[in-house]
């Protein structure tokens, strides 16, 4: 037995090369698959993070409409139970110096009445007792009680009258401070839709407490009146004590509530709000299960060659007496062994490398849903241990098959390399059956099912399967008929090509490695390019107005990011506006989760940029009676076709409303509804962003200085200043985002682009993952053949001949592999386009190519297969001739 | 009396305290002790800004059951004795602070001007405090609340009276001279109609009462040494019918205490006979009584006398342990020579102790003794405050 062991550990020390390449396989697979649940579960935890450090111990709250709740409506609850703890919360999204920040407004009074008992896990909790400790440390002459528990900011009266008497007060984590530069009692300027208001930071948190990074704590006045929220609540935390006194209180609360104001447990916001991601999350997701596909592919093969290159020596073995089972048992351990280590480097690289998307993923989502600042890295044990079990599995079965296969011939026959390749030489004629009967269940999958992304997904896995196994038998094909034209013309060359196609169990596997990853990086690349060119077009549609405005911030559906009202009618009636649209987003709820809601006033010649994927007749006569349109996105994800009702809460209650039709949306995964309707419903006047139409002859360029002017001149008549000149310097002026039809365009696309980043990156991880992997394959194979060279060249083939015979063979795989990968690229990227795509998302995209993509393929193809035998042609080409005839 | 500037600051800032804890990014963020509610009254942290109480003023009523904003603390201090109609006695504490957090505000600069203000901002908060003392089951239950003057959250107002915070308050519901008391947390709840049972008296100099040599180290201060009380308990939701005696304190003030005046004990008694005792005792830093000490005794026909310390001899006569190492003395023996009373003050239960910031002990207890060689008995409060941990 223990001469096994030695043999397998020897094997490997031998081999260095071939130990770090499967090694180096099985990590790449395993990091790209950890590296995406990295990124995707740390935002999610920072955001669930920052919901906790807001809602602190509450167990319930009471939300509203886009309006948030009358303020009145906390003082008749306030008064009316006193045995609830209720406290008021205003918010919105604020930028200082350039980093977007979560303002909290808080009424400290009324927090103080919220017991942490029901929450002991709380952050504020644990805040809490972390200070009680210190505080009996008091001097001996004052009640040492005097310092309570949780004494936290606001730690003398006098600061509690700064924070509720000078204006500006606001409070935030020290590390916060520090990385804007702001010091203790320091004056900032902080940002809201806009408009420019002056901040003292009174109160530094020196504790780093998680989810308080992106906080900035104001009172909730102050908050009311910088977000234009005066009178409003955006919400009130609520807490009862656990049992039936607090069921019997919530239900007495929830009666006492009006029309379209809810009552939900605390976690449903932080739930309801990352469903909101859903999009961007599922996109991330499908991006990981594709990492895994190619993952698997590599450990597959950098496994099974570490098996297969020990045929021999396992022949050896047995006919020195090892049983099948101990070499099957060996094979098992060492693959074990393998796939642990491998998948335990994977998952460290993939930790490291997910930190590197966490920066592209956050930016996405502040630019796109929440403010959110990933702090920490965090993987959750259940994807770790996915990822490593995926690794450890497939290292399993990779090399498992080979050793069953080798163990089960005479050990007399393995040790003839004819007999293994005259079996791979049946297998590529069974393999071409297999791979039409793989093809035939990728159809049947996809025509057998209509929603289930993981049918879809298996049918992709299953069309990718489908050309690598067709792979073998055609590169056979096509290198013996090659082979035999070159024959007259240079023998050599037929000799390359036939060995390429008598050694059909290295090659056969390499290309078809390579031939897959060339495949899936065209899919994905043509998936990609499609969705981005329809993306482009569809702008072009929608966006039919000349100049957009709109106030700055984050976060797309905010209720402050509002346009003055003043500024809006100044701009509107500015000469040279022939028309607008006007529009308002929000996000409401409805029985099925949260909705955004774009409330539009639209031009007539807007109807047209409104693409009607499913509708009956001309949907605008109902569209002004109060029927809603829903984005396709939606449409899919609730299964709602025009005919059907979508309930919304409206400031009155549940209320049904008609779809009118479906409409093409890449943007949002919303609804569209008359402002009208939305305004009598909701009682929301604001107005987030104006399109304008310019009149025949008016070109943006000249007409945006004049718009700058009105809006300025708005706002400078409001506030009644003395000279024009002193009044525009004035703080509270709005500022406005501006921009032309091309201008929006160029951001909507860099904010696309900036989303799939992350796609290019794993794009190109994914491509490196198979080059290694064709390295690995190609590199067992020309060691092989050391000997076959080593004859070569004795029989007059000189080092720079046998180096380009070398990089001949490799290069003609590549593109064997090229030619199989092209239509099965294209059939992968129609089957991510029209079926992935649609179940992901929801979204229906038009199949565009550009020569460039099956350029880059050719690229990576190429690059690959003259990288994969730069070693073996470096190594023949200086090896002495006598030593490599001898080695065999 | 001083307690009322002591505890509405400490309350205080047990209000701010846990205030920006549940919201927050929250932590201590000064070495404790620095933060000491007696540290911020010693350096007299400014009533520059408050009306001080310096001359002695008229009262006048219904207007001085309302507030006085313009001073920086104000309390309305309800105390009780009830008996169910079964037989189990219970005692109530329902304390209202006000505190004007910085002087009314003068006109802004204009720098929001166009901006509407919000209907939270506000100068003025109010704490308050609510604690039963159930005798038959010998448990101590107490409750605080914070809240804003705005929004009618809490507030307080002279004609019809009223005092509230959020769903408690004190308030002439409906006829003239009756009051009607209401609060309730988790465990238990009170609904009282109160009538005072003689007009308000008042305390020290014609209500001025002096604390410190320090000018302005003083407050107004009138008490209502009885009220009759019925009404319901409630424990949980099950309702019991109660009746007793109730004492209003009414105290406003914009001073403090001075440097070495560490903190107080003080008595309201209430004897069978219908006569009444208040007497607070402030002491030193030394731990000596404070000649400024003072009290006043109100006769069964109502009328008022007031007491200096020399005329009260109190002693202690055990003392009890709070969990959290407090000593806090728990049995007094109290003698009046000038009015031939001598009488044992004694808790009924001997954890009264209200674990605010900071604590305080304030409990139901029990008085027999004497008075010009008679038996006297009655029932009375005592208050507790700035005991240090030991």
């Amino acid at each position: 037995m223990s001469t096994l062991w030695a043999a397998s550990v020897r094997h490997l020390l031998r081999h260095p090369a071939q130990l770090a390449l499967a090694l180096a396989g099985l990590a790449l697979g395993v990091a790209t698959i950890t590296s995406v649940d990295v990124a995707t579960a740390s935002s999610s935890r920072a955001f669930a993070l920052s919901v906790a450090a807001v809602s602190g111990p509450a167990t319930h709250e009471i939300t509203g409409g886009p309006q948030g709740i009358d303020e009145r409506l906390y003082a008749r609850l306030a008064a009316r139970f006193p045995r609830v703890a209720l406290a008021p919360v205003v918010e919105g999204y604020v930028t200082v110096r350039d980093e977007a920040l979560q303002l909290v407004g808080i009424d400290p009074l009324a927090e103080a009445d919220f017991s942490d008992e029901s929450s002991p896990g709380s952050l504020s909790a644990a805040a809490r007792s972390a200070a009680a400790a210190p505080a009996t440390a008091s001097s001996a002459t004052v009640p040492s009680a005097a310092a309570p528990p949780g004494v936290t900011l606001l730690d003398s009266v006098a600061e509690l009258g700064r924070w509720l008497t000078e204006r500006g007060s606001v409070v935030m984590a020290a590390s916060t401070a520090n990385r804007l530069g702001i010091p203790p009692s320091g004056r900032f300027t902080l940002e809201i839709s806009g408009r420019s208001h002056q901040a003292v930071l009174i109160g530094r948190d020196s504790g780093n407490q998680a989810g308080g990074e992106t906080l900035v704590l104001a009172d909730i006045a102050q908050a009311q009146e910088w977000l234009g929220l005066v009178g409003r609540l955006s919400r009130i935390e609520v807490q009862v004590p656990p049992g039936a006194i607090g069921d019997a209180d919530l239900a007495q609360l929830r009666e006492q509530l009006p029309p379209g104001v809810q009552l939900e447990a605390a976690q449903q916001r932080s739930l309801a709000s990352l469903d909101l991601t859903r999009a961007f999350t599922t996109d991330l997701r499908a991006m990981s299960l594709l990492a895994l596909l190619v993952g698997l592919f590599l450990i597959y093969s950098a496994m099974s060659f570490a098996v297969l290159q020990r045929r021999r020596t396992f022949a050896v073995l047995r006919a020195l007496g090892a049983t099948r089972l101990d070499i099957l048992r060996l094979v098992l351990v060492e693959a074990a062994v393998l796939g642990g280590a491998g998948a335990l480097l994977g998952l460290a690289a993939g930790i490291g490398l997910g930190r590197g998307l966490i920066a592209l993923v956050s930016r996405t989502l502040n630019d796109l849903y929440f403010v959110v600042a990933v702090q920490s890295v965090s993987l959750s044990p259940g994807s770790a241990l996915e990822a490593v079990g995926a690794g450890l599995l497939t290292a399993l079965v990779a090399a498992l098959l080979p050793a069953w296969e080798a163990t089960h011939v005479a050990p007399q026959l393995a040790l003839r390399r004819s007999a293994l390749e005259a079996r791979a030489l049946g297998l590529a004629r069974a393999l071409v059956f297999a791979s039409a009967g793989l093809a035939l269940a990728a159809g049947a999958i996809v025509a057998g099912s209509s929603r289930s992304l993981l049918a879809a997904f298996v049918a992709l896995f299953f069309l990718l399967l489908s050309v690598a196994a067709l792979t073998p038998a055609l590169l056979r094909a096509s290198a013996r008929l090659l082979a035999r034209r070159l024959r007259g013309a240079s023998p050599i060359g037929g000799i390359a090509l036939g060995d390429v196609a008598a050694s059909l169990s290295r090659t056969g596997v390499a290309v078809a490695a390579l031939a897959l990853a060339v495949a899936a990086m065209i899919g994905v690349s043509v998936m990609v390019e499609s969705f981005r060119e329809s993306l482009h077009e569809w702008l072009g549609r929608t966006m039919s107005a000349d100049i957009y405005v709109s106030a700055p911030g984050p976060g797309f559906d905010r209720p402050e990011r509002r346009l003055d009202p003043r500024v809006v009618s100044a701009l509107v009636s500015v000469r040279g506006v022939s028309s607008y649209n006007v529009g308002r987003g929000a996000t409401v709820s409805s029985p099925l989760g949260p909705v955004r809601l774009d409330a539009v006033t639209l031009a007539p010649q807007a109807h047209a940029g409104v693409q009607l994927t499913e509708h009956r007749g001309n949907v605008w006569p109902a569209f002004a009676r109060g029927a809603i349109l829903v984005a396709e996105p939606l449409a899919w994800r609730w299964s709602l076709h025009p005919g059907d009702r979508l309930a919304l809460v409206t400031a009155s209650g549940l209320r049904s409303f008609d779809i009118a039709g479906i409409y093409r949306d890449y943007g949002t995964d919303g609804v569209l509804m008359d402002r009208t309707v939305y305004r009598r419903s909701w009682g929301d006047d604001g107005v987030s962003s104006l399109g304008l139409y310019l009149a025949p002859g008016v070109t943006s360029g000249e007409i945006v200085p004049a718009l700058y002017t009105a809006a300025a001149s708005a706002a400078v008549s409001a506030v009644g200043a003395a000279s024009a000149a002193s009044a525009a310097a004035a703080a509270g002026r709005q500022a406005l985002l501006i921009a032309s039809n091309a201008n929006v365009r160029a951001i909507s696309m860099s904010i696309f682009d900036q989303t799939f980043v992350i796609t290019r990156v794993l794009d190109w991880l994914a491509a490196g993952v198979a080059a290694i992997g064709l390295v690995s394959s190609l590199l067992a194979w020309e060691l092989e053949r050391t000997r076959e060279l080593g004859i070569l060249r004795s029989l007059g083939l000189t080092p720079r001949g046998a180096a380009l015979l070398i990089e001949a063979q490799t290069v003609f795989m590549g593109l064997v592999a090229l030619v199989a990968a092209v239509p099965a690229g294209l059939l992968a990227a129609e089957l991510l386009v029209t079926v992935v795509n649609r179940r992901a998302f929801g979204w229906q995209i038009d199949f565009h190519l550009r020569g460039a993509q099956l350029i880059d393929a050719l690229r990576l193809a190429l690059v690959a297969a003259l990288l994969a035998g730069v070693y073996p042609a470096w190594r023949s080409a200086r090896a002495p001739i006598a030593a490599d005839i001898r080695e065999e | 009396m001083a307690r009322s500037c002591l505890l509405a600051c400490a309350l205080l800032l047990a209000a701010c305290s846990g205030g920006v804890g549940p919201a927050s990014v929250g932590n201590p963020s000064t070495a404790p002790g620095t933060a000491s509610p007696l540290d911020m009254l010693r350096a007299g942290s400014s009533d520059s800004g408050f009306a001080r109480v310096l001359t002695v003023r008229p009262f006048e009523f219904p207007q001085d059951h309302g507030p006085h904003p313009s001073y920086r603390l104000e309390w309305w201090y309800f105390t009780g004795h009830l008996r169910s109609t079964r037989g189990e006695r219970l005692g109530f504490e329902l304390t209202f602070f006000r505190v004007a957090v910085a002087p009314q505000a003068v006109p802004q600069d204009g720098a929001d001007a166009t901006a509407p203000a919000s209907s939270w901002r506000t100068r003025q908060i109010y704490v308050a405090h609510f604690a039963v003392t159930d005798i038959e089951r010998k448990t101590f239950h107490w409750t605080e609340r914070h809240a804003r003057d705005a929004l009618g959250l809490a507030g307080a107002q002279a004609a019809p009276f009223r005092v509230w915070l959020d769903g408690w308050s004190v308030a002439q519901e409906g006829t003239a001279g009756v009051w009607t008391l209401r609060a309730a947390d988790r465990a238990y709840g009170l609904t009282l109609e109160m009538r005072p049972l003689s007009p308000p008296v008042l305390n020290g100099d014609r209500g001025l009462s002096v604390k410190s040599d320090v000018p302005g180290s003083a407050s107004y201060y009138y008490s209502i040494p009885r009220l009759d009380a019925r009404g319901q308990l409630f424990r949980g939701a099950r309702a019991t019918d109660v009746s007793g005696t109730a004492w209003l304190d009414r105290e406003w003030s914009s001073g403090a205490l001075a440097p070495n005046e560490q903190g107080w004990d003080w008595f309201a008694l209430q004897l069978d006979d219908g006569s009444a005792l208040m007497f607070y005792a402030l002491r030193d830093i030394d731990g000596a009584r404070d000649s400024h000490s003072a009290g006043t005794w109100i006769a069964a026909d109502g009328r008022a006398r007031a007491l200096s310390s020399d005329d009260v001899r109190i002693d202690v006569l055990s003392h009890w342990h709070s969990p959290d190492g407090i000593l806090y003395p728990s049995r007094w023996r109290i003698r009046v020579s000038s009015l031939g009373l001598d009488v044992e003050a004694t808790p009924v239960l001997a954890d009264q102790e209200l674990q605010t910031s900071p604590r305080y002990w304030e409990g139901d207890v029990d008085i027999s003794g004497e008075r010009n060689g008679q038996t006297a008995a009655g029932q009375g409060y005592v208050e507790l405050v700035g005991y240090p941990r030991r």
